[in-house]
């Protein structure tokens, strides 16, 4: 028998996006527009959302939300598009942002386009659209608390949007980040106007537990079972695992199509939603 | 039964012997019968002696236990190197001259805690990364020798 709070919990993003869709269908909540800047990362993140499915990319880009400006999605090049990036700050949008914000030098360690012959850094472009921004969502590690952009030795200066910003805003951790996490957050949104956060900004419905309380393996650790390798059957803890220190969801709602996970396969897990990683959470394995 | 149990039998038993021994020697009629009598608490006091022995090596074995289970063990900086948590080896922490057992401590996966490795002094660490002494919650393995 399957576990019915597991199945809910596991199709929440999609029961939301459904709802959302649903109330804008029927004229309660208006479909807004959307901004996805590309920061100082590596776009992982918006890969990771066109790998979505229940509900996939194209579903929710028609049903739930107007994406306005994404650098590598949108047909628009150059100038026109950084106009319609312009445009949409004079209506009402939800700003996404993956990517540490470069500060050093002027930013000019990200450059996301060039308008009119200037250079437009990703820190301008973050504060610009986070002045009006009737949400603002801090999606990927990078963007949440500095990430791989801002580790040691941070030559680009690079700080997370948050911080950068000096205000508060959404944080959805992961490197990448889960596609449902994403969708999830942006239907919540658009169906409560509010999202419950934990005490580091992080919506509780995907971020709420541990890896290691929701591990699979979970009754290894406790009966002191240890693999000594990489892909043995037992607990990866004494592999460096950092799952006990590490919150989201993946044990139950998995990757690449809801398929698997790492400790699934055998691997540790690397601490990639914590705000430490990847400085803290190093060495990811440990024989 | 378990030995203390046992001890307090045995001394029971011979205190019991003891008492009929000597009242017997009292009411003894003869030369021969007092003379039996003495032999056999001669044998008894043999036998308490024996019991005091056991039970004086007993209590050092307790002392020793005592002092492993209050952290006794002595260890260098370089015999607590060894004990790192690599290779599914115990990963112990010193703070402020005790050493403590992390092994098995959730946030120490792999002998591994934030960028700290186990088998060294961390007392600097702790003190600049928890408001609190978490110490409280880790097993006491020993004491470190500087």
């Amino acid at each position: 028998m399957e576990c019915t709070i597991i199945n809910s919990k596991s199709s929440l993003a999609k029961n939301l996006s459904l709802l959302a869709i649903d109330n804008i269908e029927k004229g309660l909540k208006k479909k807004i527009n959307l901004i996805w800047l590309e920061a100082a990362g590596c776009s992982g993140n918006i890969i990771s959302l066109l790998n979505a499915e229940n509900p996939d990319i194209l579903f929710l880009l028609n049903s739930m939300v107007n994406l306005k400006y994404e650098s590598s999605l949108m047909a628009a090049q150059g100038d026109a598009a950084y106009e319609e990036f312009l445009k949409t700050l004079d209506t009402e949008y939800i700003l996404c942002v993956e990517g540490a914000i470069s500060t050093r030098d002027d930013g000019k360690y990200n450059i996301i386009a060039k308008y009119k012959g200037e250079e437009i850094t990703g820190a301008k472009a973050a504060k610009l659209a986070a002045k009006n921004a009737k949400y603002i969502i801090s999606v990927g590690t990078c963007s949440s608390f500095g990430g791989i952009s801002a580790s040691s030795v941070n030559e680009s200066g690079s700080k997370s949007l948050g911080d950068f910003l000096e205000m508060s805003v959404i944080k959805l951790p992961g490197c990448p980040c889960h596609p449902s996490w994403v969708i999830g957050t942006l239907a919540a949104l658009i169906n409560f106007d509010k999202i419950e956060l934990d005490e580091k900004e992080r919506p509780k419905m995907f971020y709420d537990i541990s890896i290691h309380d929701s591990c699979t393996r979970r009754s290894n650790f406790e009966k002191g079972i240890f693999a000594k390798s990489l892909g043995e059957k037992g607990c990866l803890f004494k592999l460096g695992c950092r799952g006990p220190v590490t919150k989201a969801d993946c044990p139950r709602r998995k990757w690449n199509g809801y398929l698997n996970w790492p400790i699934g396969d055998g691997a540790t897990c690397i601490g990639c939603t914590q705000e430490h990683f990847p400085d803290g959470m190093e060495p990811f394995v440990r024989y | 039964m378990n030995k203390e149990d046992k001890f307090k039998n045995d001394l029971d038993s011979i205190c019991e012997r003891m008492d009929c021994l000597s009242e017997m020697l009292r009411s003894s009629s003869s030369s021969y019968e007092s003379l039996q009598s003495i032999n056999m608490l001669s044998n008894e006091i043999e036998m308490l002696r024996d019991l005091k022995d056991e039970l004086q090596g007993y209590n050092e074995t307790l002392e020793k236990e005592i002092e492993r289970m209050q952290g006794d063990r002595i260890f260098t900086l370089s015999e607590l190197a060894t004990f790192d948590g690599s290779s599914g080896k115990p990963a112990y922490v010193a703070v402020n001259g005790v050493v403590y057992d992390a092994s098995n401590v959730s946030s120490w996966g792999g002998g591994t805690h934030f960028g700290l490795v186990a088998g060294q002094d961390l007392s600097k660490e702790l003190e600049t990364c928890h408001a609190k002494d978490i110490t409280n919650k880790l097993t006491k393995i020993g004491v470190l020798k500087v």
